[in-house]
């Protein structure tokens, strides 16, 4: 079995407890190009992961799809909190490098960096669809965890 | 951008023959036509980009709504 550790120990300055209500689980992956050049030469990037459970679909940053010139792969207009506003979605190849996980995913394009969003990408259901995540907040540990195949790998 | 808006309209105009065939696949369009329809985006990309070396072309699941990712961005029709 694998696993990742993405909450928080205590320090000093605050606890564990506290660090992951005010941050959220984070988790650092890549984020690499498809398809448009070959594999040596791709972009790739690394970014810190806000694990959000309450997110149906895995989302980046807009201004990091841009810079690692991640391929549009679809338009689409979205009625948000903030009004009508046009989405790009991307196809792009995440890493996670702690559980061996690397998928090619098609991620919405959101303004995170310009709303002072303090994570680059959010690992929605799509992603977590594969893992077990256990939550433990009133220790500050988080961990996800990724079955063998002798354990049921789904 | 202009390019990906064309294939938009083709899967809009093809939308319920789509639905019909294949709700939950993953379609690519390209030149104004229909690729092909996957099981699994990846297969789609897969087969688009790797393969084929078709971009840019549309990548859509069938009978997807356009809903934002989170409750931080929460869609008004959900």
């Amino acid at each position: 079995m694998l696993e990742v550790e993405c909450g928080f120990d205590s320090d000093y300055y605050r606890t564990g407890q506290d660090e992951l209500e005010l941050s959220g689980p984070t988790l650092s992956i890549r984020v690499e190009q498809v398809g448009r050049v070959a594999p040596a030469e791709r972009k790739s990037g690394p970014c810190d992961a806000l694990v959000d459970t309450g997110a149906d679909k895995s989302c980046i940053d807009i201004d990091l799809a841009k810079k690692l010139e991640l391929e549009i792969c679809d338009t689409q207009t979205v009625n948000g909190v903030h009004g009508p506003q046009q989405t790009n979605y991307y196809a792009a190849l995440i890493d996670i490098s702690g559980l061996s996980c690397v998928r090619i995913m098609h991620l919405a394009g959101l303004p995170l960096a310009r709303s002072s969003f303090p994570h680059e990408f959010l690992i929605g259901r799509d992603i977590l669809r594969w893992f077990v995540l256990i939550y433990e907040g009133d220790t500050g540990r988080v961990v996800i965890r990724r079955r063998s195949q002798a354990e049921g790998e789904r | 951008m202009e390019t990906l808006n064309r294939e938009i309209e083709v899967f809009n105009d093809m939308q319920p023959e789509l639905e019909r065939d294949f709700m939950g696949k993953w379609v690519v369009f390209h030149d104004r036509k229909l690729v092909g329809a996957y099981d699994t985006f990846a297969l789609a990309v897969n087969d688009a980009y790797e393969k084929r070396k078709i971009r840019p072309c549309l990548i859509r699941k069938v009978g997807q709504k356009g809903v934002p990712a989170s409750v931080r961005f929460a869609s008004l029709h959900a």
